[in-house]
């Protein structure tokens, strides 16, 4: 790499510098270093923002989420791609085995007696139970601590084996437990008070028992991690795992193209056509859990109109109205498809046979007329002397939905509804969409693999007041039947009927066009030619890092 | 009034300045929609209740008069807070940030004023030789180009069309933590180079051009005639009798530049990742992160108030009619 070059090479106006360089790396310690240097392969990846956290329980970020995925383990592992149901599609990680109770309401985990914390301590059942508390601790307010609901305590049998409860037994026991729980050291972390531990010591140079252990943390400019050499899952390919942080999107893609880095995990528009012509980078394709859709706010008076979106004609007239295809097209040319529903082709038991509401403007427009919506001289729908026009929100952020609240404005428009477009930064858009202060908004959401959380974001709300806990459902959405639906896939163990209960419940919000489900983007990572990627995972696509292989860097 | 007494008077009122700006942009922090814990809402983020939790724990549940009386209550025994966003102690982020701006917007003055001194000397000088006039219409462009154009156009050139110096961050990670502290030093001065030439082009070129006009005008008075006709030679006629009288024209310009030393140059800092106070700024405001604000502009308050007061000092040094003025 050109790092490299600079150490060893001699730009010609740097001369002075690099002979002063040279200077330094006479002993032969420094030529021992370099010669370390040259045979170490290491990976850096070009990152828009910083990690937030390094302790799982804190983190929110993806980009902290890549790094503490390489310090902590789990009990297991997922395999790609991730089965939800059982425990069948893990393996062994932090755990060597587990056994489930025969009511199914336990599963006991053998800890791994050769798991060692970056200390040198050896990994006990006791920490199992100690992050189990700081997941849920609400002094801690993680983040993660709603993927834990259901889960009644984790006890301590002995030293090597720890005991998950459940309140009642569900498909996704295992997963909830496996997928969601990193393991961290209690030994360094107990002493530390709950609402504290942001700003503690661990949190700026945590330890932990994965195949990388921490080297260090520049705020806002890199993060390095080194391969841990005797973990007891052996140690990884790559020696070094380097995230750099490039806050803007052209300068980023300028360090991968010119060799400074090796990984930009998604690349779009000129990006991406910079990277396909480039003869050092390559493109690899890997699945999404991501879906662009534009909400409505059921609960709000639009148009004058109370709850003007709770009217079921009318969203799927305006669901009709839309060319969806050419939207996509337009906006994210072949770097995107029209999504299905509320879930992606990657989400598990994705059915892409589901009958979606056609692009029909003729149809959109007798719905209106049938529901009072009358078109002037002027071409604008009125009822009542009222127009029919709404607000749609998106965050500045965003270039594609910029694009898109462009494109639907024009079709929206043609069958006589107006539209204005407001664009606010993402603080705002996310306080907004909670507090339910829009008319529609385009929104994207990375859906988890499991199919279950859907309810999060499109279960009705608890409580019918205004002050109900909407969770994610910013729409206000409610649908009984919907519920229903969902509920009884999610409780059934058999994966044929599961699958069948999931495709009626999504079949059941599609038909009652919940929303107007836009788009499924491409995810294209730019990656250099020396790095050869594996098991990009959906939902994770660091998460074998470790089993990645690069070319170690040589000097030129 | 002495002239102790005088920048007594200024330090106080510089207080005023500090303190009423703090208010201010708390005030405002407080009144625009959002807040910390906003910005993640839309894709998830924490539970409704852990969010509560966390506004509890900062207090931002409290009525906004006690809270601005807790913000200001602190400060006021120095201690900053800490971070909303990575809970970092925010006297140690800014102070870090600090001296990263300061490094690279000091190179970059350093840079200007030497350019732009020696390019506007040169105009005002000889200002119908050819060479006066190429750089005269070279830094017009430069002056006139917005300043993410040009940084992304050195960016190209010298940094991913010759391969000389690296795209951007303040250091190379691997030499960071593999790297004698020589090569570090020698790492980051690498790294310096394309930012800091960036800021001393486009500073450089305000420079000479008032060092020009400010040159043009000494150089016609009656008093530079005089002195060739009693014989003074051209080199002691630029120093003695024509540069001086157009350095405070000069040092004005140079001191409205003198906050952005602290302030951080936003753009630059952006499109080449360097970590100064700009970029904390504008992070922080974005993600309404209070008290990484207020740190922020506690020190760039005073950097702007302190340097106000430095240049007025400089400018009354430097030129005797000004002495008549208070300060």
């Amino acid at each position: 790499m050109r790092r490299v070059r600079f150490l060893t090479g001699t730009p010609r106006f740097v001369t002075v510098l690099a002979l002063a360089a040279a200077a330094g790396c006479s002993s032969p310690e420094a030529k021992e270093r370099d010669d370390n240097r040259a045979a170490t392969a290491t990976l850096t990846i070009v990152s828009a923002a910083d990690a937030d956290a390094l302790i799982p329980s804190l983190v929110s970020t993806t980009q902290g989420k890549q790094v503490v995925d390489q310090l902590f383990d789990r009990l297991a592992e997922p395999v790609s791609p991730v089965e939800t149901v059982g425990d069948g599609g893990f393996r062994p990680q932090l755990a060597n085995g587990w056994s489930w109770s025969p009511d199914s309401l336990s599963i006991a985990f053998a800890i791994n007696p050769k798991a060692r914390w970056h200390d040198g301590t050896p990994v006990r059942a006791e920490d199992v139970r100690f992050s189990f508390a700081l997941y849920t601790d609400p002094a801690v307010a993680s983040p993660q601590r709603d993927a834990f609901e259901g889960i009644d305590s984790v006890t301590v049998r002995d030293s090597l084996t720890a005991v998950v409860w459940w309140h009642a037994r569900h498909p996704e026991q295992f997963f909830q437990v496996a997928y969601n729980l990193l393991v961290m050291p209690e030994h360094l972390l107990a002493s530390i008070a709950r609402d504290s531990l942001g700003s503690s010591a661990f949190a700026d140079s945590p330890v932990g028992s994965g195949r990388y252990r921490f080297e260090r943390w520049a705020r806002q400019q890199a993060l390095v991690l080194t391969a841990d050499r005797a973990n007891y899952r052996g140690a990884p390919h790559v020696q070094r795992l380097i995230w750099v942080v490039a806050p803007d999107p052209a300068a980023a893609n300028l360090r991968l193209l010119a060799g400074e880095a090796d990984v930009l995990e998604s690349v779009r528009g000129d990006a991406y056509v910079q990277a396909r012509q480039s003869s050092r980078v390559r493109t690899v394709e890997y699945p999404s859990l991501d879906y662009g859709y534009l909400l409505f706010n059921y609960d709000r008076a639009v148009s004058g109109v109370p709850r003007l979106f709770a009217d079921h004609t009318l969203r799927v007239a305006l669901t009709q109205a839309i060319d969806r295809k050419a939207i996509v097209a337009n906006a994210l040319d072949s770097l995107g498809s029209v999504a299905m529903g509320p879930f992606t082709h990657a989400t598990a038991g994705a059915d892409t046979t589901l009958q979606q509401l056609a692009f029909d403007t003729s149809a959109a427009s007798q719905a209106l007329d049938a529901r009072g919506w009358r078109r002037g001289a002027d071409g604008l729908r009125r009822k009542g002397g009222r127009v029919l026009t709404f607000d749609l929100l998106f965050p500045s952020t965003s270039s594609t939905r910029q694009r898109m609240a462009v494109l639907l404005q024009e079709q929206f428009k043609r069958i006589g509804v107006t539209t204005t477009i407001t664009t606010v930064e993402p603080a705002v858009f996310g306080a907004r969409l909670e507090e339910g202060t829009f008319d529609a908004a385009l929104n994207v959401w990375r859906t988890d693999p499991s199919p279950s959380t859907i309810r999060q974001v499109w279960g009705s709300p608890r409580g019918s007041s205004s002050g109900a806990n909407i969770g994610a459902n910013f729409s206000r959405y409610r649908n009984a039947t919907f519920d229903a639906r969902i509920d009884s896939a999610a409780r059934e163990f058999n994966p044929a009927t599961r699958r069948a209960l999931f495709r009626r419940a999504w079949q059941t919000i599609v038909d009652d066009a919940a929303a107007v489900w836009l788009y499924e983007p491409r995810n294209v990572a730019a990656v250099h030619r020396r790095v050869t990627p594996t098991d990009l995972r959906a939902d994770a696509w660091w998460a074998s890092l470790s089993a990645w292989q690069v070319e170690p860097t040589t000097p030129p | 009034m002495t002239a102790g007494r005088r920048v007594g008077y200024r330090l106080g009122h510089a207080c005023a300045v500090i303190a009423t700006t703090l208010i201010l942009s708390f005030a405002l922090l407080h009144a625009a929609p959002g807040d910390a814990l906003a910005a993640d809402t839309a894709q998830g983020g924490r539970s409704p209740a852990a969010r509560a939790e966390l506004r509890r724990q900062r207090g931002l549940d409290q009525p906004f008069a006690v809270q601005l009386a807790h913000y200001l209550g602190r400060i006021g025994h120095g201690d900053l807070g800490r971070s909303y966003t990575d809970q970092r102690s925010v006297r140690v982020a800014v102070m870090e940030a600090l001296t990263r701006t300061l490094l690279l917007t000091g190179t970059g003055l350093l840079g200007a004023i030497a350019c732009g001194l020696l390019v506007g000397i040169l105009q005002g000088w000889r200002s119908d030789w050819w060479l006066s006039r190429a750089l005269g219409a070279a830094l017009t462009a430069v002056y006139a180009m917005p300043e993410f154009i040009l940084a992304l156009l050195l960016l190209s050139v010298l940094a991913y069309g010759t391969g000389w110096f690296p795209m951007g961050g303040m250091y190379d990670p691997l030499i960071s933590v593999t790297g004698t502290p020589m090569e570090r030093l020698l790492d980051t001065g690498h790294h310096l180079v394309v930012p800091a030439v960036t800021l001393a082009l486009g500073w450089g070129a305000a420079v000479s051009r008032h060092q020009r006009v400010a040159l043009l005008e000494t150089v016609g008075a009656d008093f530079m005639r005089t002195a060739v006709a009693k014989g003074v030679s051209p080199f002691r006629l630029l120093l003695r009798h024509g540069l001086r009288p157009s350095l405070p024209t000069v040092a004005a310009v140079i001191g409205l530049m003198l906050p952005v030393l602290a302030g951080g140059a936003v753009v630059v800092e952006t499109v080449f990742g360097w970590p100064g106070m700009g970029s904390l700024l504008v992070r922080a405001t974005a993600a309404r992160d209070v008290p990484m604000v207020g740190g922020a502009m506690v020190v760039i308050t005073t950097a702007v108030t302190l340097s106000s007061l430095a240049i007025d000092l400089a400018l009354h040094r430097l030129d005797p009619r000004q002495r008549e003025h208070a300060l």
